[in-house]
């Protein structure tokens, strides 16, 4: 165990594989406790949100690198960058994509397409952000629903809250089907093993099933609200879709390459790539191509959410090569006796509600080697836990206004728009569904997944 | 950042229906201010990758200073401007002048919203052009070589 730091005590004997006495008959070495210990101050200081997510992240890795219970070396290891260039590589071919207007392009036409009725834009606009959001992350395709959803709304003279509900919920709900279409599944995806293709075909099909329950049910909530005179509904008639298109020759370019990456993304397990090769060489063909201000492409990265995972990676891998994550794996299997239906609905069901008040990204960052752990003690076969663990994580996100970034940002925007969507607005209509989605995720992954 | 873009792909969404070419560029939006006996002398200008920046004066009177291709000549003319300044505040004749310039803006825009919203007789075009030639020739008359007090910089227009 690399523990330089915390090892000599006032007599100068090594104290880092002391073993103190827990509760329950547990013992823990040293560096065990402090590990836990930064992890649970990082966490708590992540959900309570006093300081900002990513700097609370950044502290706690950078306190396990200052005490020693890890070096440098260490921490590059634990850094999943199949993770990280999968995430910048598509935030790079989105912030170009977003240029060339495509999106405003297909959200009139698909208002146009229904004549600028309300009822069936909703489960339109629902369908297109969770197909968006199945290959895009979550909170860009809000941030890009959202302006041309105010535009429309405003024409027709109604609350965008019945659709921008529709598009948040969607949005966690599509981002679940594919392997890039939520941070959880690409983490999931890089530590598990499996692919674009599993990922679509195991988690398409319940996707599917959920996002029109999800659709439709909102429309039948919001009913009342979205009639509106038949004389508004010109204005939507009158949007001109081509107008939205800024640059046609960037738009050829960006969907070529567009089509290159989701093919790539379907074929890398076959030919042997990680996903993160598809995405960031997409991103760098795009770049070259486009010949668009590369300062101005890599400036709408975002960051914060890269900086987080990195220090997130760094925080749970200490806690893993610790020896904590093995122990809480023993536990697991002590409770669950090593039933895999047990265990896998418990995974479900607590990933959900967990992820409907905290963070599923550092959630499903710890959940991931305690499942490999699993494997690792019991031998049992783990697959459907991954699928109980991103169903969980990512539909759980839908509970409540904190529980995903897609949520908390579509919250912020709106009400800096002048529409609040409060804690309670939001619960009354995100946990009901978000029941109903692990409900049916539960009887899918019974029988199609637990026989 | 989040509330900015959303804000910008809104506008222009409904500038792109209204049938404009909208180009958005990243950018540094800077505001200086002087203080100068009491006056507050400031400017507006960006700084973005185009190599080309927007200057304009907004106290103690808006006015558009003009596009510049090196950032050297916006702190030169900023310069200029602010020394231009002090001379007039230094004078005493300062708020005079300012009563002036105001005047002279506030019928700018008289004659822009008659334009605008009235019908308005050819005839009236001729009028208003002689009695704003009879000011301009006043100003011209005034502006004699040997009473100028400024020389780092020619006056672009008379």
């Amino acid at each position: 165990m690399a523990c330089k730091g915390v090892k000599n005590n006032v007599k100068g004997e090594d104290i880092s594989n002391y073993k103190i006495y827990v509760k329950g008959g547990f013992y823990m070495s040293l560096v065990q406790i402090i590990s836990i210990i930064v992890f649970l101050v990082t966490f708590i200081f992540i959900v309570t949100e006093k300081i900002d997510r990513t700097i609370a992240a950044m502290l706690g890795a950078m306190v396990l690198l200052i005490v020693r219970i890890i070096d440098q070396g260490n921490a590059t290891e634990f850094i999943d960058y199949t993770t990280i260039g999968v995430l910048v590589g598509m935030m790079i071919v989105v912030a170009i994509i977003k240029r060339t207007g495509l999106f405003q392009y297909l959200a009139i036409k698909v208002a146009k397409m229904v004549k600028g009725d309300p009822l069936k834009i909703i489960i339109l606009f629902g369908i297109m952000t969770a197909v968006l959001s199945a290959f895009l992350d979550n909170v860009t395709t809000v941030l890009l629903m959202i302006p041309v959803t105010l535009v429309i709304s405003k024409l027709l003279k109604i609350s965008p809250i019945p659709f921008i509900m529709a598009e948040v919920l969607s949005s966690n709900i599509g981002g679940t089907a594919t392997l890039i279409g939520d941070p959880p599944n690409i983490m999931i995806g890089s530590e598990a093993g499996l692919g674009f293709l599993d990922f679509l075909l195991n988690l398409g099909p319940v996707i599917v099933v959920i996002l029109f329950v999800n659709v439709f049910l909102i429309r039948f909530i919001y009913r009342k609200e979205l009639n509106v005179e038949e004389d508004l509904k010109k204005y939507i008639m009158e949007l001109e879709e081509k107008n939205a298109i800024a640059d046609k020759e960037l738009l050829v370019k960006s969907l070529t390459v567009l089509f290159f990456i989701i093919l790539g993304f379907f074929l890398h397990e076959h030919l042997g790539y990680e996903s993160s090769t598809v995405a960031l060489s997409g991103a760098a063909i795009l770049l070259l191509i486009s010949k668009e201000d590369v300062d101005e492409i890599l400036v709408e990265i975002e960051w914060p959410t890269i900086f987080f995972f990195i220090s997130l990676f760094i925080i749970v891998g200490t806690l893993e090569k610790v020896g904590v994550i093995k122990m809480l794996a023993k536990f697991v299997i002590d409770l669950t006796k090593g039933n895999l239906v047990l265990t896998t609905i418990i995974i479900l069901w607590a990933s959900a509600l967990l992820s409907a008040f905290l963070d599923n990204i550092p959630f499903v960052a710890t959940m991931i080697p305690l499942i490999k752990g699993l494997k690792a003690l019991a031998g049992v076969n783990i697959e459907p836990l991954w699928w109980a663990l991103s169903l969980g994580a990512c539909l759980g996100g839908n509970g409540t206004l904190v529980g995903a970034s897609a949520n908390v940002v579509t919250a912020g925007i709106m009400e800096k728009e002048g529409y609040k969507i409060t804690f309670k607005d939001f619960i009354k209509i995100g946990f009901p569904i978000m029941i109903i989605s692990i409900l049916i995720s539960s009887i899918y992954l019974l029988i199609f997944k637990l026989r | 950042m989040k509330q900015i873009n959303v804000k910008e792909t809104m506008h222009e969404m409904l500038l792109r229906q209204m049938g404009a070419n909208v180009i958005c560029f990243l950018g540094k939006q800077c505001f200086v201010k002087f203080n100068i006996n009491g006056y507050e002398i400031s400017y507006a200008y960006n700084i973005n990758a185009k190599e080309k920046y927007f200057l304009q004066r907004v106290r103690p009177y808006p006015m558009i200073a003009g596009v510049f291709e090196d950032l050297k000549d916006v702190v030169n003319m900023i310069q200029i401007d602010v020394e231009q300044f002090k001379n007039v505040i230094e004078s005493g004749k300062f708020e005079k002048f300012l009563e002036l310039n105001k005047k002279i803006l506030d019928t700018a825009r008289n004659l822009e919203d008659l334009f605008l919203y009235y019908i308005v007789d050819e005839q009236v075009f001729d009028e208003i052009s002689k009695e704003i030639e009879k000011v301009r020739e006043k100003i011209y008359e005034c502006a004699e070589p040997e009473r100028r007090v400024y020389f780092k910089k020619d006056p672009e227009t008379l």
